[in-house]
């Protein structure tokens, strides 16, 4: 789970990290919360995705790991962490989503060669609210959409150097 | 913030503590270094349970005083593994 493939360093190159993106957000969802996630083709709409939580990188690999969701999805994940009832998650959500950021940021450094050690992961941040914009420094960005339980969830992984 | 909230805690007896690296206000190299140091608590095992998954910091937290390390995410046979020797007392 946690091999680290040297044909995915960052020095080779990004073809292969959206699978391993993907895959690290699906091991996350299997193992923690109990969920399988299919990967979407079709890109969702992100207006009713009203909670986001945001993970920085730094070291070798810089940049925001990005997670957005409704709230009703982020509260499935506080109830299946937590176990407690979906309807009473009150601010359990946003701690379950960052902390779900987290384990997606960690999993995934860890399956890119020489990240493990050399890439840095900040605290979680979190948004509520679907209406804002976002701007920083992008250099490239992975983008991909996963199916949980119904609902959307968007993986996004802005890289800034 | 009370700078070491575990005093707090000083009259009860305390098993296990599991624990994260990256923390807000104090990371949790630092937190097992400053649990350590005082008498009252320095004999509190602590497990770091966190996505840092590197040798690196396995051998950091090992060094800091950590009894155990469990990569996130995880499965319960993996938190068992890692807790219940420590429970037990063993080295």
């Amino acid at each position: 789970m946690n091999a680290a493939n040297p044909a995915l360093s960052p020095r080779v190159g990004r073809d292969g990290w959206l699978p391993t993106l993907q895959l690290a957000m699906q091991e996350v969802f299997e193992l923690m919360l109990a969920c399988r996630l299919e990967v979407l083709t079709e890109q969702p709409g992100e207006d009713m995705l009203d909670v986001t939580a945001m993970v920085g990188l730094a070291g070798q690999l810089c940049g925001v790991l990005i997670i957005r969701c409704k709230s009703k999805s982020a509260a499935r994940m506080a109830s299946r962490m937590l176990g407690i009832d979906a309807d009473k998650a009150g601010p359990e959500m946003w701690d379950a989503v960052g902390e779900v950021a987290n384990m997606v940021a960690g999993n995934f450094k860890n399956k890119i060669s020489g990240l493990g050690d050399g890439c840095m992961l900040s605290v979680p941040t979190v948004i509520t609210g679907a209406n804002y914009n976002l701007h920083s420094m992008v250099n490239a960005e992975i983008h991909t959409a996963l199916l949980s339980e119904g609902e959307p969830i968007t993986l996004s992984l802005e890289i800034h150097g | 913030m009370e700078s070491r909230p575990w005093r707090q805690y000083s009259r009860i007896k305390i098993d296990l503590i599991l624990c994260d690296i990256n923390m807000p206000v104090m990371d949790g190299l630092e937190f097992v270094k400053q649990l350590h140091s005082a008498d009252s608590s320095k004999g509190i095992p602590v497990v770091m349970i966190t996505t840092e998954g590197s040798e690196g910091h396995v051998v950091q937290a090992l060094s800091a005083g950590a009894r155990g390390y469990i990569r996130k995410p995880f499965t319960p046979e993996q938190v068992k593994e890692h807790v219940l020797p420590v429970l037990a007392g063993k080295p």
